[in-house]
């Protein structure tokens, strides 16, 4: 589209291919053969989509078309591919086909659809199908928006999912830095009542963060590692430093003491199977005098050797640890029977894909809440308004997130005599650290972490 | 062949195994109904086959010998197999309880001997029957236990690197395997259905990597199989590789169905093998990226491909049951945990793996499973397949 008020910097120059697209099409218009065009409008689907794979494999889904119906595919620089071929009858395109099982530039549409199902509310508006001669009008338009377009290309490299240099100077870093230099906190809630201001903090979660890690380490810190294989292997590397930290402080209290204390919001730690079994934590959590702790495990980690996870599950079970099924989306949790795993806590992902999904899949998902309980669930990734107005409407009361952080830090403002100076990001970022140089500019820390009541907090309401 | 269980035992002869394997096909063929008990001597720990102790085992037999029209069959596997008519519960009762007293003093090398009592009733379980027998046949001498091993160094990052670029230039070719799925079927015993193409991870590690326990770190693994796959992808996409290949499957991660080497695969598929090829795939790896896994579910099915979850535990399988998975094919990874665990029922066809053992057989027709893989249908289930069973 033309871009009104953009920078000239910000200018992109249409590429060859949509150039050559409108020419084509207007060719194409003068012939007497019947042609037709399929547009499938990867440029509409929301981030993290499209990914590598979506592109890769509708062009190949397009360009056996073309190959079949004397047709040519364009990639175009917003992302949007377009196929240009014969527009013979359906009989006629059956009849071409190079085995019963290709697909005939009729079938496209449909299949294309499903395909991105998963990744769009309506996947009906990616793909665009229009005969030359009867939709001149509109696949004209929609070349000339392209040429005219000033939209920055999409960046999608794809090289797969990467060597292993990045994980090993990310492996590196993690045995060189401090680790309470590189962890990060977050704080869920419990929404109390029927008003949504009503919050009582309910845990700390303590993670690694591998952006911090890959900013050190000279890395890309959008995308440190592509292979989430690699980091479940260096989320074991920060395991080992993790509780090393933990386990220091337990004979030297530090930071994370400060905001372990008896009365306030519990720990939560993310950790891997290998971690809990090399580290003797069951030990240490036995030990008389220590706060109960919330272990999170990934449900990819639990899958993988689910046998493992119930030996570990039972043993932090029994040494009064709290186990969390972490980082399940709401795709597995249509897929899975996780109730079956015994942990305490569930921690489902918000996307903003949960919130508009269609009446079948909306179904499925209630069924799924239903079957684990509301109540054993918490909602994470809650960055916005919309995902606490749905998690409440399935009877979800936890909930974490950046929306969260900011609900937080507005009642700490309003409760804090010391926070003439203070804005709404720094309370944020002050809370979500736990470093000593991080918190130091706060003068009320027993506030930050969550040893103060808030207002209109019901302290001992479930 | 009919003889009283005091008298010294025969030698094997082929001659017995024909003579059996007429029997089995007599009852299947008539329906009469025989009883069996057959004693796995050859299941025997290496360190209890010396000539005495299957002497033992032979003598635990002995009340066999009141049964009516008993028949006594001596393999070549060193299995003894006898049938008869009619009730006989107390019988092959008292057989366990000598067979279980004759061993008593060996209970480290076989703690429960009635494993190797097996019960069959012809002409029901002919199928299995054959395929014990056929196994039996082909039996080759045990070979002696491999000194125990102490596990190598665990593959690290850099390792991984190395080994990663070792393997790009490598000939992966003389690493491919097939492994057999057979459909057991009482009327036609073992029929091939498709066969496993991999590359065979413990070669490759031997050659590759020796000395190193690739599998010690379970993501750098993950991470390598993934590697595998796209060797293996190119190599089945080769000119006139799958040229004369019947129906076959491959175990894939969903990264690797999303990949351009698969694509290069899938072009390279001859149109006779659409619908023929079976993509498992892993259930962590399913978790770890639903999205994508939906994705590559649609693309495989819409270029005809099966689909199948492997590797299920007792553990894991309830996670999948009744649930939005849309597969064709479980595939339960035999354990003897199998037995303790109620089944749940499934409406998706189900394939137990690791079948090296005939108590897996057993509990896999107790649970109706028709489709099987391991070491025990390697042996019997040779032969081309012609087409995935509908």
């Amino acid at each position: 589209m033309a871009d009104g008020g953009g920078s000239v910097a910000h200018r992109v120059a249409p590429s060859l291919s949509e150039r050559t697209l409108l020419e084509t099409v207007q060719r194409q218009l003068r012939a007497p053969a019947r042609r037709m065009a399929i547009v499938l409008h990867l440029s509409r689907l929301t981030s993290p989509a499209p990914r590598p794979h979506h592109r890769r494999i509708a062009r190949a889904l397009l360009q056996e078309s073309a190959q079949q119906h004397d047709g040519q595919v364009f990639s175009l620089g917003n992302g949007d591919l377009v196929l240009l071929c014969s527009a013979a009858s359906d009989n006629a395109q059956r009849a071409t086909r190079w085995h019963a099982t290709s697909v005939t530039p009729g079938e496209l549409p449909a299949i294309l659809a499903r395909l991105m199902r998963v990744d769009t509310p309506d996947p009906r508006r990616l793909v665009s199908s229009w005969m030359l001669r009867t939709d001149a009008e509109a696949i004209l338009a929609y070349g000339h928006a392209r040429v005219a377009e000033t939209a920055a290309p999409p960046t999608l490299n794809d090289d797969g999912f990467g060597d292993t240099s990045d994980a090993i100077a990310l492996l590196r870093q993690i045995e060189t830095e401090a680790a309470t230099d590189l962890l990060h906190r977050q704080t869920a809630v419990l929404v109390q009542g029927e008003a949504r201001s009503s919050i009582r903090p309910l845990f700390f979660e303590l993670t690694f963060s591998v952006q911090a890690l890959a900013i050190r380490a000279g890395i890309d810190p959008a995308r440190p590692v592509r292979d989430p294989f690699l980091l479940r292997h260096l989320a074991e590397q920060m395991d080992t430093r993790l509780l090393r930290a933990l386990q220091a402080e337990a004979e030297a209290p530090g930071p994370l003491s400060q905001m372990r204390r008896r009365g306030g919001p519990m720990l939560h730690i993310n950790l891997t199977l290998g971690g809990v079994e090399r580290s003797g934590l069951t030990g240490l959590l036995a030990q008389a005098g220590t706060l109960p702790l919330g272990v999170e495990i990934s449900v990819m980690d639990a899958c993988a050797d689910l046998d493992r996870f119930h030996r570990v599950r039972a043993a932090l079970q029994e040494a009064g640890a709290l186990v969390v099924l972490d980082r399940i989306s709401h795709l597995a949790l249509a897929m899975t029977d996780l109730s079956e795993l015994g942990a305490d806590l569930f921690k489902l992902d918000w996307s903003a894909a949960v919130g508009v999904l269609d009446l079948a899949d909306q179904a499925v998902l209630r069924a799924a809440v239903a079957r684990l309980g509301a109540h054993r669930l918490v909602l994470q990734g809650a960055d916005a308004e919309a995902a606490l107005v749905w998690g409440l409407d399935q009877g979800i009361r936890r909930f974490q997130g950046r929306h969260v952080d900011a609900m937080l830090a507005a009642k700490r403002i309003m409760a804090c005599p010391h926070a003439v100076g203070c804005n709404l990001a720094q309370c944020t970022e002050r809370a979500a650290t736990t470093g000593l140089a991080g918190r130091m500019a706060c003068h009320n820390p027993p506030l930050l972490d969550g040893m103060v009541p808030l207002q209109g907090e019901r302290r001992h309401a479930a | 062949m009919s003889l009283t269980l005091h008298a010294p035992l025969p030698l094997p002869t082929a001659a017995d195994a024909e003579r059996l394997a007429q029997v089995i096909a007599d009852s299947a063929r008539t329906g009469v109904v025989r009883e069996v008990l057959w004693l796995r001597r050859s299941d025997l720990p290496a360190r209890l086959r010396a000539p005495r102790h299957l002497q033992l085992a032979a003598d635990a037999l002995a009340p066999m010998g009141q049964a009516a029209r008993v028949q006594v069959f001596a393999l070549a596997n060193d299995d003894l197999v006898v049938l008869w008519r009619g009730a006989a519960e107390a019988l092959v009762a008292a057989c366990v309880a000598a067979l279980r007293h004759m061993f008593i003093a060996e209970a480290a090398l076989l703690p429960d001997p009635q494993t190797l009592l097996h019960r069959f009733r012809l002409p029901d379980e002919a199928a299995m029957m054959r395929l014990l027998l056929a196994r039996a046949q082909h039996a080759t001498p045990p070979a002696p236990a491999p000194p125990p091993k102490t596990p190598g160094p665990r593959l690290t990052l850099a390792g991984l690197a190395a080994l990663e670029a070792n393997l790009a230039s490598a000939d992966v070719a003389r690493f491919a395997r097939r492994r057999p799925v057979c459909v057991l079927d009482d009327a036609n015993g073992l029929v091939p259905a498709w066969e496993t193409r991999q590359l065979s991870v413990r070669e490759i590690a031997d050659t590759l990597a020796p000395g190193h326990d690739l599998t010690a770190e379970p993501w750098l693994f993950r991470r390598l199989t993934r590697s595998l796959d796209r060797r293996m992808l190119a190599l089945l996409a080769a000119a006139d590789e799958l040229r004369d290949a019947g129906p076959f499957g491959l175990n894939l991660n969903v990264g690797s169905v999303l990949a351009p080497e698969f694509l290069r695969f899938d072009a390279a598929l001859p149109a006779r093998l659409r619908g023929q090829v079976v993509l498992g795939l892993d259930p962590a790896d399913l978790l770890a990226d639903p999205a994508a896994f939906q994705f590559a579910r649609t693309f495989a099915r819409a270029r005809h491909y099966r689909l199948m979850l492997r590797n299920l535990t007792p553990a894991l399988l309830p996670l999948f049951v009744g649930t939005e998975l849309a597969v064709d094919v479980l595939q339960l990874q035999w354990s003897e945990a199998w037995v303790t665990t109620p089944m749940p029922a499934v409406a998706t066809t189900l394939l137990l793996s690791h079948t090296d053992r005939v108590e897996a057989l057993h509990w896999g027709r107790a649970c109706g499973i028709r489709l099987y893989q391991g070491a025990l249908i390697t042996a019997a289930g040779r032969g081309t397949p012609a087409r995935l069973p509908s």
